[in-house]
């Protein structure tokens, strides 16, 4: 057997996460695995600056999300595309409560298998950006904070970001729903509360809540 | 009193884990009280539960593309450090450095007298056939000249003072990859072969018989490898920097000039790019316009330098693996 190190064998324990994020970013199963090859061999070259303690995990999905931005982020075009839709407000209340009701998968805790399978299609749509924070924080499960520190922006935007590409996962959910009849076309906005109000998700909130300074 | 509208803006936190506790309390209570606030956050959980359920469809790895990376990263660690753990069928544990030359003298008494004693059976082994040169046999015949004489003399001091040992080679060893790379490449780039005989003297004592010769690859079936003409044996093409040797072909149309080399003398992958091809991990580049693409198994490295783009390099490079393994 090929004698690994300590740190070789921590990292490779990882694969599985790596693999999953490399192929939602890259939507190709060769090119995911070159992407988490050249993401190990660039740990492998950086792990003296590796803090011992610190999230390998996340220190992995850092150098694969650089490695994948340097690679393969297309121009500016689509980064000045979702930044100007970050600049909407944040707001929710477009879904009725049967509709949510109706979309569920009344035997487990997930949404109806038919719905999986078009959130396969539209994780794949999302604008890259967007696609990134959701892929680290509902398949990876990774805290704000490390997504910001993964993708190098505040959290502030990582809050924005997922909220915005949820949103646009959700709304080919209910498109797909209405076709395939599991919610009727007029059933929109029954939960009118706080849907006649929208008002954007407040980062100073976020951060007193955080600090307890609320 | 919290409201829906609260809940609302709450809900992404709530469900990611993220909102404070005092907040997430009041939450709870009023989703306790309100079916409409319930129902949305049964359907925000169950939304990412799909979600995950989804991204991790094809998370799990291979076993091949598990045994592919941990090649790479052994690869890898004897690039940067100077030296590889490998295994073999005859050594546990075969490390190879750049020092292989003064530890061979010095462990076994190896000199240019003893060298010229042992030239002819090396010139005899190259006119030997292929068949009889099967490689898996050079392999254990190169691990054990050089690993095993390494691994004597490495694995008695502390891994630390490896590591700073090695680490001090890095630097000066990346810019002698780099002219490796482009002697290689004047090799090719020469209009006729270069004929380089062997100058052993007596001031040059560090050169050393390469532990393998270069397998002639015409005999490689499928490969529709043809030497090209030159006047000397394939082993006096050799290269003291590469320890190794070099002989010019044609292979499939394209000229081509084929190099072993030894790996703990050159590790030329740490200054290219290592692309998986089927069982291989294939290191590619291009320098001076030309495109090099080598495959180091252990302590030999079998490189292809050639004026095709450097995928087909690759792939011809690891073709001529394939064949011979299969030969």
């Amino acid at each position: 057997m090929e004698l690994l190190t300590a740190f070789e064998r921590d990292a490779l324990s990882h694969l599985p996460s790596l693999l999953a994020v490399a192929t939602r970013l890259t939507r190709s199963t060769t090119e995911s695995e070159d992407l988490v090859q050249d993401t190990l061999v660039k740990a492998m070259r950086a792990r003296g600056q590796f803090e011992p303690g610190t999230n390998l995990k996340a220190w992995l999905l850092r150098i694969l999300t650089n490695t994948f931005i340097n690679r393969y982020r297309r121009g500016s075009l689509e980064r000045s595309v979702v930044e100007g839709a970050d600049a909407d407000p944040l707001w929710d209340g477009w879904m009725s409560t049967a509709s949510m009701e109706a979309m569920r998968d009344p035997e487990s805790t997930a949404l109806r298998p038919m719905l999986e399978a078009e959130i396969r299609g539209a994780l794949e749509g999302l604008p890259e950006d967007f696609r990134l924070a959701v892929v680290l924080a509902d398949v990876e499960e990774l805290s704000y904070r490390e997504i910001s520190d993964i993708l190098g922006c505040p959290i502030g935007t990582v809050m924005s970001r997922l909220h915005r590409g949820r949103r646009i996962l959700k709304m080919k959910l209910i498109d797909h729903a209405r076709e395939l009849g599991i919610i009727p076309d007029s059933n929109q906005a029954e939960h009118v509360d706080y849907n006649s109000d929208p008002q954007p998700v407040s980062l100073n909130a976020y951060r007193s809540r955080k600090s307890g300074t609320s | 009193m919290t409201t829906c509208r609260e809940v609302g803006a709450w809900i992404d936190t709530l469900v990611d884990g993220e909102l404070s506790l005092d907040h997430a309390v009041d939450a709870e209570c009023h989703v306790a009280q309100c079916r409409c606030c319930a129902e949305r956050l049964r359907f925000e959980r169950a939304f990412r539960t799909s979600v995950k359920q989804v991204g991790r469809d094809h998370s799990q790895p291979s076993q091949t593309l598990e045994q592919r990376l941990e090649k790479v990263l052994i690869a890898e660690r004897s690039a940067n450090c100077g030296y590889a753990c490998t295994s073999t069928s005859n050594l546990n544990h075969a490390s190879i450095s750049k020092e292989y030359g003064l530890l061979s003298r010095r462990h076994v008494g190896f000199s240019a007298k003893g060298l010229s004693a042992r030239r002819p059976a090396a010139t005899n082994i190259v006119s030997s056939s292929w068949g009889s040169l099967r490689w898996r046999t050079l392999l254990p015949v190169a691990a054990v000249a050089a690993g095993a004489i390494l691994w004597a003399g490495f694995s008695n001091q502390p891994q630390d003072l490896k590591d700073r040992k090695v680490a001090s080679d890095s630097d000066l060893r990346l810019s002698q990859l780099d002219s490796y790379l482009d002697l290689m490449v004047d090799r090719h780039r020469g209009s006729r072969p270069q004929v380089q005989s062997i100058k052993f003297s007596n001031s040059n004592e560090e050169r050393l018989d390469p532990p393998f010769q270069l397998p002639p690859l015409q005999d490689v079936r499928n490969l529709e490898a043809r030497q090209l003409p030159y006047r000397m044996p394939a082993t006096s093409l050799w290269l003291s920097a590469l320890r190794g040797a070099s002989s010019p072909y044609q292979i499939r149309g394209h000229r081509v000039t084929f190099f072993a080399y030894e790996t703990a003398a050159a590790p030329l992958r740490a200054r290219l790019e290592g692309r998986p091809l089927r069982d291989h991990v294939v290191y590619i580049g291009k320098r001076q316009g030309y495109s090099v693409a080598t495959v180091e198994e252990g302590p030999v490295g079998y490189a292809i330098t050639s004026d095709l783009p450097p995928l087909e390099g690759a792939e011809l490079i690891a073709s001529a693996i394939d064949a011979r393994v299969h030969h």
